[in-house]
């Protein structure tokens, strides 16, 4: 079954533990091998056999566990250009004013806290973790971002700000593809749902097909 | 920044005082001020412990001993320190991004050994040999980096091994014997030339010239950590590498070029030595790697990689050598003071990991 996703669409990944909702999404970033399929952007068939490949074509991805995504000792300001390092250097050398440009303007459109740029990650809340890898996205200009479980572990205030910041992406045109277990959050969020089971894509539903009972019984 | 701050004690909190509570008195201001500052030197303690810790031992020994504090005495520690410290750099670089080299003493032979092999029984001018000498480093830790990265093997393994088979290859480069020396097959052409003594032995002004080479050394290495896009790929190599792999850096060529930086600075290191001593031979540097291992510890660089700096190796590799002078200067045994350095090194541990999860700095 094919997995389209369109600019400014929110599409939800839903599957039970172990479907393969993770492995998905990691082979589309370029860090699993992909025995089968082909995948499109734009129309354009492409290889993403790294990382560093689906970055260059747009794509964002932020991952399940944060300990996996950032770099808790370091600074807040360094994580958020980590994957952009080109853009905040010249010729190898670090702009250290226009990082500091851009890791405030982050700080201030994500309201990280706290607004400190040279606080150790490790020391941020979970929330605000998840803020600065978006940011670290953000800044690389993604136009595909990919959330693996976006609300885990993090309290209610910065869930609500953080589906805020979906909404105002999806706006903009930027694709968001969101693997979720919490039904209520897929169902509310997602304009089509992808229902995974075994390893493959077994079903799609538009925004307002499905139920909480229905989508839990398509995948088990 | 304020997370840790104390809460500071006023009368109102203090039951046994007889002072009212409203009026703030000259004791409990001055109670506050002394917290405060005592908060604002502990914090900068913390950051600059190794700095903290150079000032406290420089001031020890020049009251203990009449022959420590003189310049002519502090010039020749830094010369005796110079080899430590440019491979503490290298060494600093490595350990950042998650590794360790153990091959760096047996690198140091190799290059030094091919550079005066180079000059003396091929003939070839001292810029050709030496650049050949640092070419044998930076080869050795190419060869090295693709090891670890494309072979999966564990940077320890490796230059471990590595660390057997460079010594092996410079016994086989200088038939077991000094080099140059009049007993061996080959025919000298020449002794070492004078501008080879000259980079481990000699002055400019007065200061030593290894110490410029490593003054020269720790600039580079500070500016490559700090201010390129390759030393922040180090930090965030060694501080999570699937991270880092996930945000597009690769890990290949971040190990690859570091070790191959650690193998030039082990040429270096190996040139000056050579120098220094007149001559090379196949077991020099034998324990370096050790050293440099002490002073990036002592100078503040988390082993696990992430964290850390080459001014606090620096800072480490001229603490070693004061520690080294002064002990000798006490007339304390040699044998006491690998004593006294292994118990700074667990001391030094100790402190560190006691600040980290103490304090959030």
């Amino acid at each position: 079954m094919d997995l389209t996703l369109h600019e400014g669409e929110i599409v939800g990944i839903f599957g039970l533990l172990g479907a393969g909702c993770t492995t998905l999404v990691r082979a589309l970033f370029g860090l699993e091998k992909i025995d089968s399929g082909k995948i499109y952007i734009n129309g354009r068939s492409v290889t993403i056999s790294s990382p560093e490949d689906a970055i260059g074509l747009g794509l964002g991805y932020l991952t399940k566990d944060r300990k996996d995504g950032l770099i808790h000792p370091m600074s807040i300001m360094s994580n958020i250009t980590l994957a952009s390092l080109k853009k905040i250097s010249q010729l190898g050398l670090l702009k250290h004013r226009e990082e500091r440009r851009v890791g405030e303007k982050y700080i201030d459109e994500l309201r990280i806290q706290p607004p400190d740029l040279t606080r150790k990650l490790m020391y941020l809340s979970g929330g605000n973790q998840q803020k600065v890898a978006l940011s670290k996205w953000l800044c690389g200009g993604s136009k595909i971002l990919i959330f693996n479980e976006p609300t885990r572990g993090i309290d209610v205030g910065t869930k609500a700000e953080i589906f805020q910041l979906f909404n105002q992406l999806a706006k903009q045109g930027v694709g968001i593809l969101m693997i979720s277990s919490e039904l209520p959050e897929i169902l509310a969020m997602a304009d089509r749902i992808f229902a995974m089971r075994r390893g493959a894509v077994i079903a799609e539903y538009r925004r307002g097909e499905t139920t909480q009972e229905k989508l839990l019984k398509s995948v088990s | 920044m304020g997370e840790q701050r104390k809460k500071l004690s006023t009368t109102k909190n203090n039951p046994r005082s007889t002072i009212p509570s409203r009026v703030p008195s000259v004791a409990s201001l001055m109670s506050q001020w002394i917290s405060m500052g005592g908060e604002v030197i502990r914090r900068n303690l913390l950051k600059g412990g190794p700095i903290i810790a150079l000032l406290f031992l420089i001031i020890y020994l020049a009251f203990a001993s009449p022959y420590f504090f003189n310049l002519s005495n502090f010039l020749n520690i830094t010369r005796q320190s110079s080899i430590n410290a440019i491979l503490a750099i290298g060494q600093t670089m490595v350990i950042v991004g998650a590794g360790i080299d153990l091959s760096v003493g047996a690198v140091l032979a190799l290059s030094a050994s091919m550079a005066a092999v180079a000059v003396s029984y091929w003939g070839l001018n001292l810029a050709v040999g030496i650049l050949l000498g640092l070419g044998t480093g930076a080869l050795t830790g190419f060869i090295t980096g693709v090891i670890i990265t494309k072979g999966r093997i564990p940077d320890f393994v490796a230059t471990l091994a590595m660390m057997t088979t460079a010594r092996g290859l410079a016994l086989i480069l200088t038939q077991g014997l000094p080099v140059p020396s009049h007993f061996t097959a080959l025919k000298l052409v020449g002794y070492l030339p004078a501008g080879l003594i000259w980079l481990g032995s000699g002055n400019v002004l007065g200061v030593p010239v290894p110490a410029l080479i490593t003054v020269a050394i720790t600039i580079l290495g500070w500016m490559v950590m700090t201010r390129t896009t390759l030393g922040r790929a180090i930090y965030a190599v060694g501080g999570n590498r699937e991270a880092a792999r996930i945000s597009g850096i690769s890990y290949v060529r971040t190990k690859i070029i570091t070790y191959t930086i650690m193998g030039v600075l082990a040429g270096v290191a190996g040139i000056v030595l050579t120098g220094r001593l007149n001559s090379a031979n196949a077991l020099m540097g034998d324990g370096a790697e050790l050293q440099s291992i002490a002073a990036v510890v002592i100078g503040g660089t988390n082993l696990f990689g992430g964290e850390g700096g080459v001014v606090g190796s620096l800072i480490g590799a001229f603490i070693m050598g004061i520690l080294g002078n002064g002990l000798n200067l006490l007339n304390v045994s040699a044998f006491w003071q690998r004593v006294i350095l292994g118990l700074i090194i667990i001391g030094v541990v100790i402190f560190d990991q006691w600040r980290r999860r103490r304090f959030a700095v």
